[in-house]
């Protein structure tokens, strides 16, 4: 492939502590409170979210934001800082090291792979500043069917059994977890690796395993 | 630049696509199998080779072929 070996003087993409290559994690201020709630109350985002369902006030919204929370970001894309996502992480005992991590992303990312780099650079800031060993997702069952590819690395513990009513029935809500440590670890290989991406393109430029 | 035929079968060993999906026409999603995550490895992937993908293509992705123009058309900006 010739016109990749010249990708070393291009202007390099350099992951920074709360930034990663296609989003960054920005923190929640008064305006970004319009787009957090409208995300929220999003139609196909509402009922998989917090919420699960229920429409609140946005003054309810913005009295609840900090509720319980340990910490929580706007996730923007680096390129264009347009606000896609908010990512939470909540119920912390940091007695025992562990915390329930969630988030809501705009309809359009759905699916395109954004929120899970989001959500690594979430949880290396966490491993980096709280004293946490364990993370935790809570999925309705709904939610579960329907993005398989959202808990794929992550491992089930639990099966809380009709805990969640929504659209006439009970739902179950599924518990997921992941070792904090075991995430950080494989998280800065990763971006050791992409520093060491921005130094040393191969040499030809092709997909992994073509060379 | 690359053939289509060479850049999907280099993808096709990662991903573990069978043969029949190497098609530019052939859907991320319901042929090549990628999920939220599979499509979070390939865009590392494509970054592991030198191919800075941006969130404009990422949107713009339903096919194969829609990943193989974006590296080609890169590919051909970054040699002229």
């Amino acid at each position: 492939m010739d016109g990749c070996n010249d990708m070393s003087t291009s202007s390099p993409r350099r992951p920074s502590e709360l930034s990663g290559l296609w989003v960054q994690l920005v923190p929640v201020r008064p305006g970004n409170i319009p787009f957090l709630y409208n995300l929220a109350m999003d139609k196909q985002n509402n009922f998989r979210w917090k919420y699960h369902g229920a429409i609140v006030s946005m003054q309810e919204f913005e009295r609840q934001l900090w509720s319980g929370i340990l910490s929580q970001f706007v996730v923007v894309t680096t390129k264009n800082e347009k606000p896609i996502g908010h990512v939470v992480a909540y119920a912390a005992d940091l007695h025992l090291g562990h915390v329930f991590l969630g988030g809501v992303f705009v309809p359009e990312v759905h699916g395109k792979g954004l929120s899970h780099e989001a959500f690594r650079i979430f949880m290396q800031y966490l491993q980096r500043n709280f004293r946490l060993r364990k993370c935790y997702f809570e999925f309705p069952s709904y939610n579960a069917a329907q993005y398989p590819g959202s808990f794929r690395d992550l491992t089930e513990e639990a099966c809380l059994k009709d805990h969640l009513y929504y659209d006439g029935r009970y739902w179950d809500m599924l518990i997921f977890s992941t070792p904090l440590g075991r995430t950080y670890e494989g998280d800065q290989r990763a971006s050791e690796e992409t520093r060491a991406r921005d130094h040393a393109q191969p040499a030809n430029g092709l997909p992994r395993g073509l060379g | 630049m690359i053939s289509f035929d060479n850049f999907a079968e280099g993808l096709a060993r990662d991903f573990s696509w069978s043969p029949d999906v190497l098609r530019q026409e052939a859907s991320l999603v319901e042929e090549c199998g990628l999920d939220s995550l599979g499509m979070y490895e390939l865009l590392l992937v494509l970054e592991d080779s030198g191919y800075q993908v941006d969130e404009d293509d990422l949107m713009m992705w339903t096919t194969l072929g829609d990943v193989y123009e974006t590296c080609k058309r890169q590919a051909s900006k970054l040699s002229s």
